[in-house]
């Protein structure tokens, strides 16, 4: 207990010296955090377009909350459909026939032409939604993953620099040792969740209650700091392990859609998706907040047991470094 | 001459020795625009469109973050020491800071345009009709970034403190710009705040080259890179102080 105590307390001051990445961190975690709120509270238009009158006599479409029509003289170039400015370019001759030009599916193109029919049309159905909760889990996801790893800091230089040896040797605990880092990183966490706790109390909808954002959290977290050590484990230099293990949870959270979700219909690609943790918790999130966890344990097992076997991995790579050198 | 040249080689193969940094520049600069394109490609009609969009927009991330190859070939804890002794050295510090740039340069130059010599053609993706001004406009863009991350080294004379600085601006501006997704669909606010973010003009500029052959916004974006390339170049002279190193 006592190694705990002084490890923690230890991390704490070690912390003086990265208290720029900490902040940094924490700001764009929180920065995020607030814009997945309004992405989830305003609802955007179905369309863009660009609508070009080419000298025919017919007035422009109406724009409407579905649709945003932009009159422009001339056809604006390419670059602005390929960079989404316009999700599609719209003229129509004197004889009133419609001509659209764009990049977008033909899912797209087909509820397009009905909009410019019907500007009111309803299209609720297309929208995929998926709830503040989920949403906020899904934008937070990616930094907290890194703000775990830049978090294992301690451990990382201790064994860079041989501490970890002396640490082994002593009569302090080593699971004492580590137990004291994995805590002073969820400790660092807070700020994320005191977010949560004040907009809840200011009446925002955040889709779950505190007591299950902190269950999602630590779970999150659990996985992140799971991870962080294995990689630091693996890799002698902090640098580069930090380098390594921030590529990877950048990819493979965009990957298993914590921004957007997305369905691809192929097998293939489908399963690598859905073995990534990310995407398993971003499922059990989603149960959790329709109310049905029954068929979804499964979900949860695996985000469990990911942990676990990469906190294990890394106990037995760990014990093998230190014996062999020491 | 001769004595700038020597630290350059040496500074030059650093870089190239350093797994993370390729890597880093190479490996997963290309995954990341593999997966976004991915992702995203559903949504076309034309799956090559997706990985049009994110080849550029990711490149120009990747041609951005060259300031943190430069802060870490400036001041990684195994090169700083040496630095010390070249300050100590007849050589002046002009080569020390300015040999930073030029290697960190020369790598991500190498680097990203191999990259897009690979991955464009692989993809159908169009360099427009005169390929020579794509590359051309990755020159400056290039440079002053690198001398950015300099600068950043120069001015707060750490690296810790200067790539945490250095990644939080470079994605901001990456994120306000559109790089990884499009803002112009979140409303007239966040349509107005692109257009303000740097980035944008960048895309702006390789988008009408690729897309529409057109090279009104080349020069603007040339010039004022090669401009602000110099400004920071010449904001080092002013800020490296000898005495940071003792």
């Amino acid at each position: 207990m006592s190694t705990f105590r002084t490890v923690l307390k230890n991390d704490f001051a070690r912390m003086a010296q990265r208290i720029g990445t900490v902040i940094t961190l924490t700001i764009v975690t929180l920065a995020s955090m607030l814009f997945s709120l309004h992405v989830s509270g305003t609802q955007q238009v179905m369309a863009r377009i660009a609508y070009i009158p080419a000298g025919g006599a017919q007035a422009a479409p109406a724009s409407s909350v579905e649709l945003s029509v932009t009159v422009c003289e001339q056809t604006p170039p390419l670059s602005d459909l390929v960079q989404q400015r316009y999700d599609a370019y719209v003229s129509a001759d004197s004889n009133g026939n419609v001509t659209v030009q764009t990049l977008r599916n033909a899912d797209f193109q087909k509820m397009l032409l009905a909009l410019l029919q019907n500007p009111d049309a309803d299209f609720s159905a297309y929208r995929q939604n998926r709830g503040t909760g989920v949403n906020l889990i899904g934008y937070m996801m990616m930094f907290l993953l890194m703000l775990a790893f830049a978090n294992q800091f301690a451990f990382a230089n201790d064994k860079e620099q041989g501490q970890l040896m002396r640490v082994a040797v002593s009569p302090a605990s080593m699971g004492a040792y580590l137990a004291a880092h994995c805590c002073y990183s969820l400790l660092l966490t807070a700020p994320e969740f005191l977010l949560l706790a004040v907009l809840k109390l200011l009446g925002y909808d955040i889709g779950f209650t505190l007591g299950q954002f902190l269950w999602l959290m630590l779970l999150l977290d659990s996985m992140g700091i799971a991870f962080a050590l294995f990689i630091n484990t693996l890799i002698r230099k902090p640098d580069n392990a930090s380098m390594l293990g921030n590529s990877v949870a950048v990819l493979t959270s965009v990957l298993a859609g914590s921004f957007y979700a997305f369905s691809k219909n192929n097998v293939v690609l489908d399963f690598i998706v859905k073995i990534l943790p990310q995407k398993q918790l971003l499922d059990y999130a989603e149960a959790v907040q329709n109310g049905v966890t029954t068929g979804y344990s499964d979900s949860l097992a695996y985000v469990l047991a990911f942990t676990v076997v990469l906190f294990a991995l890394s106990w037995v790579f760990l014990q093998r470094t230190v014996h062999s050198k020491g | 001459m001769r004595r700038f040249l020597s630290i350059f080689k040496m500074d030059l193969a650093n870089l190239f020795k350093n797994p993370v940094l390729v890597g880093y520049n190479t490996v997963f600069a290309a995954l990341l625009i593999l997966v976004m394109g991915f992702l995203t490609s559903g949504s076309y009609a034309d799956w090559r469109d997706a990985y049009r969009y994110y080849g550029i927009t990711m490149l120009i991330y990747g041609m951005l973050n060259g300031a943190m190859t430069a802060s870490n070939g400036f001041m990684e804890r195994d090169i700083k020491r040496p630095n010390l002794r070249i300050i100590f050295s007849p050589v002046g510090s002009f080569p020390l800071y300015f040999s930073k740039s030029l290697s960190s340069f020369v790598f991500d130059y190498t680097m990203h345009a191999a990259l897009v010599a690979v991955l464009f053609p692989l993809f159908g993706i169009s360099f427009g009709a005169q390929p020579f001004f794509f590359f051309l406009l990755m020159v400056p863009v290039e440079f002053a970034s690198v001398s950015l991350g300099t600068f950043f080294c120069c001015v707060l004379h750490t690296e810790e403190a200067a790539s945490t600085l250095l990644s939080l601006v470079v994605s901001l501006l990456c994120v306000l710009g559109g790089t990884f997704f499009s803002l112009d669909g979140l409303g007239p606010a966040f349509a107005l705040i692109t257009r303000l973010s740097p980035t944008k003009w960048l895309n702006d500029a390789f988008f009408a080259l690729c897309c529409d052959n057109s090279l009104q916004l080349f020069w603007p974006v040339f010039a004022g890179a090669s401009g602000l390339a110099v400004l920071l170049t010449a904001g080092c002279r002013f800020f490296f102080r000898t005495e940071d190193y003792l």
